[in-house]
């Protein structure tokens, strides 16, 4: 699993690739933690290179956003792709979040 | 019936990388599209998780995953771990006034499970849960 950060205008954009299960969970979850330590509030985690998520990583993006919550931030999804959108669909997640299809239309909806 | 694969590892959470890799290993085998291995991955990593952070093993007692190949040409994967009686099959359809908190967490990981493998058997045998996958050849 490897994640590239950038900033767009006030949002932290996490490109993630690769595969978040079991093993790998508990470094995307520390990761995304220490960026929000670091102040940032509007985080965008791109799923587009993401090949696989399992409940692991589900309980990650719930605690990344409960601590966002708590500091009035919010994240967002954006590109989920084949397995990775059922696994979302299948846990509700498409309802709780906000998913765009595109950076772009996440950047100027946000 | 033929045993493709075992391994046997302490039932504990830091045994999940290992139990996890040698589960990969054996889906690479398989002769599948590369959506279908995923999804027998992630319906196995489902129910580990289950057994590991919601069942109620005894610690010092060991998990088991053994694929094998039927009469029939079909994968069995079968996963034995000597905790309490725990069926996970019913985690997520067993009404609320049913459930205690600790029941309820991993309804999520089932209801992934059923959805990537539709052939999924529980059994309660000799104080073992026997969870067993079976995956057609396509």
């Amino acid at each position: 699993m490897e994640i590239d950060f950038r900033k767009e205008g006030r949002a932290q954009i996490a490109s993630v690739k690769g595969r978040i299960d079991a093993v790998t969970a508990p470094e995307f979850e520390k990761k995304m933690l220490e960026v929000i330590e670091q102040g940032e509030r509007t985080i965008l985690i791109n799923m587009s290179g993401l090949e696989y998520i399992s409940s692991a990583g589900l309980r990650s993006i719930l605690t990344i956003a409960k601590k966002l919550k708590a500091e009035n931030g919010e994240v967002f999804f954006v590109a989920l792709q084949g397995a990775v959108e059922e696994v979302f669909k299948i846990s509700g997640f498409h309802s709780i979040f906000k998913v765009f299809d595109s950076e772009k239309s996440a950047l100027e909806k946000i | 019936m033929e045993i493709l694969g075992e391994i046997q590892k302490p039932a504990s959470i830091e045994s999940l990388s290992s139990l996890m890799g040698f589960v990969e290993n054996q889906i690479g085998m398989m002769q599948f599209r590369d959506e279908h291995r995923k999804n027998i991955c992630l319906a196995v990593e489902e129910a580990l998780n289950n057994i590991l952070y919601h069942g109620d093993i005894d610690r010092g007692t060991d998990i088991n995953i053994a694929f094998k190949l039927d009469n029939l040409g079909r994968f069995l994967i079968v996963i034995t771990d000597y905790g309490a009686p725990f069926n996970m099959l019913l985690s997520d359809v067993l009404p609320d006034e049913m459930k205690d908190s600790k029941k309820d967490r991993p309804a999520i990981s089932t209801r992934i499970m059923k959805r990537v493998v539709k052939d999924i058997e529980y059994k309660r045998l000799e104080n073992k849960n026997i969870l067993t996958f079976t995956i057609p050849r396509l």
